[in-house]
């Protein structure tokens, strides 16, 4: 049996053409390449950060 | 397949060539959004438009630039009537790239359409006007409202959707089985649109028909709308059935209510009606009742009067045609007058005026019966009034006072300039013993003479007889 108002709360409001500005801007366009991306340059950041100083300072080379 | 971060071309290598970096996931992002958009198309191919959003939605969120993917999800918004969907997705697929992208063909051909989008830009806004009526309870508006929008954009799915929802809210199944139909015959894979369907054929199934009263609203009115007009059918109301069977059926159940209108309702005005009429006939007719009562009882109070008058007249007449009348006394008069001239009788002319005298009072009389009495009883007086005089003067000293008196009354008649005869009149009367006479000639002798000898006398007289009374 189906009930009207617990249906009537599956239907969503459509976009209307004067919206199409704003929902386009406002867009979360966030996708995995993104993602992927982003977890590459941290990545490499860390592995930068990881990597010890070299001592630039004049007469002090180890022996 | 191009780097993602120095854009040289990749190959088949899992690295980069140029810039040297590992792009084994990056390639399988890519593969994977590639493969996901196919089954987009695919599904789009059969109309599961549903089916095919939710594929090309995952292909845009593992690559967000995969342009094909994008406008085909485009081209399924529109298909489904979602204009402004459609052309957000047209878009952002034209900022990705904007030489040789469809996208960028499909807002022109949009937007040069003017009639077209103002009907899209439309449909978009009284969709989202029906949905608040029927959130606010204005089913019937909204119903309305949603027949006008899949009559202009017949792809609207969600609007077909909501008026089938709608129509099967008010057990209209046959409609809402049609408005289902529409929805999938362009998106044939719907689960909502399936849902419903199912729900209705197994509400309609003749055989299930628990299922169907379970649904089944309390009785309301079927509302439907033609040329713009809403028809509101009253509940309960059925077509007519075919059939003579049914006809006369019908046609039985009309008279029986026809007679039962007039029997319940015309009959007794009717019989009201009739009531009021002749009550007032009734009142009418007391109304003249009373008034020929009231005629009877003047005209027999004038037939009294007249009877009255009648025997009144009867007895006026009497008077003057009796033996006693006034007509007598006349024809007495009349006689006396021609017994007067042919015989010259005076005693019995003067006995005829005596008893005229007697029996009327002469000053009643008519003027011309009046003097020919006059003169008559001048003419004999004289001879008479010695004669008569001498006659009670005898009576009375003889002691015959009852003889007496009426002689002296007679010769007063003859001759009234002597009151003594009145008064020995009434002396005999007293000593006859006619007391009442007696008072009544002494009363008439102190009346008519008074200062005299004979007045004093009969005052002593009547002094005397009333003091016997006493």
């Amino acid at each position: 049996m189906i009930d009207f108002e617990e249906e009537l709360k599956k239907f969503y409001p459509s976009m209307e053409i004067g919206e199409l500005e704003e929902t386009v801007n406002g867009a979360d366009l966030t996708d995995a390449v993104d993602l992927y991306v982003r977890m590459g340059k941290d990545s490499a950041q860390a592995a930068a950060a990881q990597q010890p100083m070299r001592d630039m300072r004049p007469g002090r080379r180890p022996y | 397949m191009k780097c993602y971060n120095c854009g040289a071309q990749l190959s088949e290598v899992s690295f980069c060539t140029n810039c040297k970096r590992d792009v084994t996931l990056y390639k399988k992002i890519i593969y994977m959004s590639n493969r996901l958009y196919n089954e987009g198309l695919e599904k789009a191919g059969v109309r599961d438009l549903s089916g095919a959003i939710v594929s090309l939605r995952q292909s845009l969120r593992l690559n967000k630039e995969n342009i094909d993917a994008r406008n085909l999800l485009g081209l399924i918004y529109y298909e489904m009537g979602e204009a402004a969907e459609a052309l957000s997705e047209w878009v952002i697929s034209s900022n990705f790239r904007d030489e040789g992208n469809m996208a960028s063909e499909y807002i022109g051909m949009i937007q040069n359409d003017h009639a077209g989008f103002d009907v899209l830009k439309k449909c978009a806004k009284d969709y989202n006007g029906a949905l608040e009526m029927c959130v606010q309870g204005n089913k019937d508006l909204a119903m309305i409202r949603l027949k006008k929008i899949v009559q202009t954009n017949s792809r609207f799915v969600r609007a077909s959707q909501l008026l089938a929802l709608l129509y099967m809210d008010s057990s209209r199944f046959d409609e809402a089985e049609k408005e289902i139909s529409r929805s999938l015959s362009i998106d044939r894979n719907n689960t909502l649109s399936l849902r419903y369907l199912q729900t209705i054929q197994n509400l309609t199934d003749p055989a299930d028909s628990e299922k169907k009263g379970l649904f089944k609203r309390d009785e309301e009115p079927t509302r439907y709308v033609i040329d713009n007009e809403l028809i509101i059918q009253p509940a309960g109301v059925r077509e007519p059935r075919s059939g003579s069977m049914g006809t006369i059926f019908n046609i039985f159940i009309g008279l029986i209510l026809g007679l039962a209108v007039m029997y319940f309702l015309v009959l007794p005005t009717r019989i009201n009606a009739v009531r009021d009429e002749v009550k007032a006939s009734i009142e009418e007719l007391q109304t003249n009742l009373d008034r020929k009562n009231a005629d009877i009882d003047k005209l027999q109070q004038d037939l009294n009067d007249v009877n009255n008058e009648r025997i009144r007249l009867e007895e006026e007449l009497g008077d003057y045609t009796g033996e006693q009348g006034t007509l007598a006394d006349i024809d007495k008069l009349i006689d006396a007058a021609n017994l007067l001239v042919s015989t010259q009788d005076y005693e019995q002319v003067g006995d005829m005026l005596w008893e005229i005298k007697s029996s009327v009072d002469p000053s009643q009389l008519s003027e011309s019966c009046s003097r020919l009495y006059d003169s008559l009883l001048a003419y004999v007086s004289p001879q008479l009034s010695e004669r008569v005089s001498s006659a009670a003067l005898g009576a009375y000293y003889a002691s015959n006072f009852e003889e007496s008196g009426p002689l002296f009354e007679k010769a007063y008649f003859f001759n009234e300039s002597n009151a003594d005869l009145i008064y020995f009149a009434a002396v005999s009367y007293e000593k006859s013993g006619d007391k009442e006479k007696a008072k009544k000639l002494y009363r008439y002798v102190i009346d008519t003479y008074p200062g005299t000898y004979i007045e004093g006398q009969s005052s002593i007289a009547l002094n005397q007889l009333e003091g016997e009374n006493g």
